[in-house]
């Protein structure tokens, strides 16, 4: 075999091999940055108002004095209201009251996503009521329930301990506002003993 | 002899020399990996989720952004700034940047939204910016279904302008690009986008352009 030939076989299977490589690598540092980046937010929206509702009440989220509101996508004509989790404290119990105008309840864990929501065509004698837990809690309740008391209660099993309550109402007309606020402040999110 | 280093045998000093070079080249294409890969995240995590668009004519929604069926993207990307996406169940969201002929919507253009409406306990329509976020300040525009009028064949009739109009108006910037954002809320529809056509959602036409 001829040098100059070898040399550029060599070469280009080197080449070769090291786009493989650079391609293969690549791809799994997108794969993996994807994946990590939920696990290690600190910008989500529950990582930012995890402490929102210490008190058991909701707490309204509102714009800053140029009218921006913290929430990337939110709707100017709807108010909204939060509470913050950590089953690691126990099951928590929200309870809203439904009013004049459309509310809605949904559960957003801590890096992003959803995974319950209810409205308020939903409520029972007027009242959205549920208790949030994780499985080992839900399982555990389960286990402690006399007949029918699982029926009394709705359970939602959140897929992390950590998260928020979203509690949001439409503003139809400008006059609706103060009701919406006050709707959705009114949210409670105390424990469940 | 002369060619003996260039063979895969070659000496203790070309080896060497070949091993060194092996391992600068390595921590360049991990460098470069690193930077490809992470790279191309933040360029698909951008103001929307890359996959999972559904397409109603120049309306475009992302269902199962406000799912737990979210994909890795979607997830990802609501994990980089607050974001409060509707649940589905809770309603829809849909995002306009281009009329109904494809063109971009833009403050030089008057635009008409004519059309229906999917059944709702009631929807909102929002000037954004190109990133969807809600305009604010003087710029700020949004209307509901309760701020209608709406004529007598119940036709929906909105005129999108940055100058004042007769009827329904919403409020386009001066100048440059923009979007819209419509929102249906409590919507039985939330969970059958797939059985929707554009009919079923209002069109965006361009009524005229300043010159």
């Amino acid at each position: 075999m001829d040098a100059p030939g070898f040399r550029m076989r060599s070469r280009l299977a080197r080449l070769t091999y090291a786009l493989a490589l650079l391609v293969t690598l690549a791809g799994i540092a997108h794969i993996l940055s994807v994946l990590l980046v939920p696990r290690y937010a600190v910008f989500d929206a529950a990582s930012r108002f995890l402490a929102a509702g210490a008190d058991a009440r909701a707490e309204l989220i509102t714009p800053d004095e140029n009218g921006v509101s913290p929430i990337l996508d939110a709707d100017a004509l709807t108010e909204v209201a939060v509470c913050g989790y950590d089953l690691a404290d126990g099951p928590l119990r929200v309870s809203a009251r439904a009013g004049a105008m459309p509310l809605a309840i949904s559960l957003h864990i801590r890096g992003g996503g959803v995974f319950y929501a209810v409205t308020d065509r939903a409520a029972q004698r007027g009242v959205i009521e549920f208790v949030v837990l994780n499985r080992q809690q839900f399982e555990e309740r389960a286990a402690r329930d006399d007949d029918g008391d699982s029926q009394r209660e709705l359970r939602v099993v959140s897929p992390a301990l950590q998260g928020i309550v979203v509690a949001r109402a439409l503003v139809r007309q400008p006059s609706d506002r103060p009701g919406a606020q006050a709707l959705v402040s009114a949210m409670a999110c105390g424990g469940a003993g | 002899m002369a060619l003996a280093p260039l063979t895969l045998q070659g000496r203790g000093p070309v080896r060497a020399a070949e091993g060194g070079l092996k391992t600068r080249s390595l921590a360049l294409i991990i460098l470069l990996a690193l930077i490809a890969g992470i790279g191309s995240t933040a360029v698909m995590l951008g103001e929307r989720p890359p996959l999972g668009a559904y397409r109603l004519g120049p309306w475009q929604t992302f269902p199962r952004i406000g799912s737990s069926e979210v994909d890795p993207y979607g997830r990802a990307l609501l994990a980089r700034g607050p974001h409060l996406p509707l649940a589905v169940g809770e309603g829809i969201r849909l995002n306009a940047r281009t009329d109904d002929a494809g063109e971009p919507l833009t403050g030089a253009c008057s635009y008409r939204i004519v059309g229906n409406t999917i059944p709702s306990r009631g929807w909102t329509l929002a000037v954004v910016d190109l990133s969807d976020r809600a305009l604010t300040g003087p710029n700020a525009a949004a209307l509901s279904d309760a701020d209608l009028v709406t004529s007598e064949s119940g036709e929906l009739l909105i005129t999108v302008s940055a100058r004042v109009a007769a009827g329904n108006w919403l409020k386009a910037p001066r100048a440059g690009r923009f979007g819209l954002v419509l929102r249906f809320y409590d919507t039985p529809l939330a969970a059958s986008l797939g059985q929707l056509s554009p009919g079923f959602l209002p069109r965006i036409e361009r009524i005229s352009c300043a010159n």
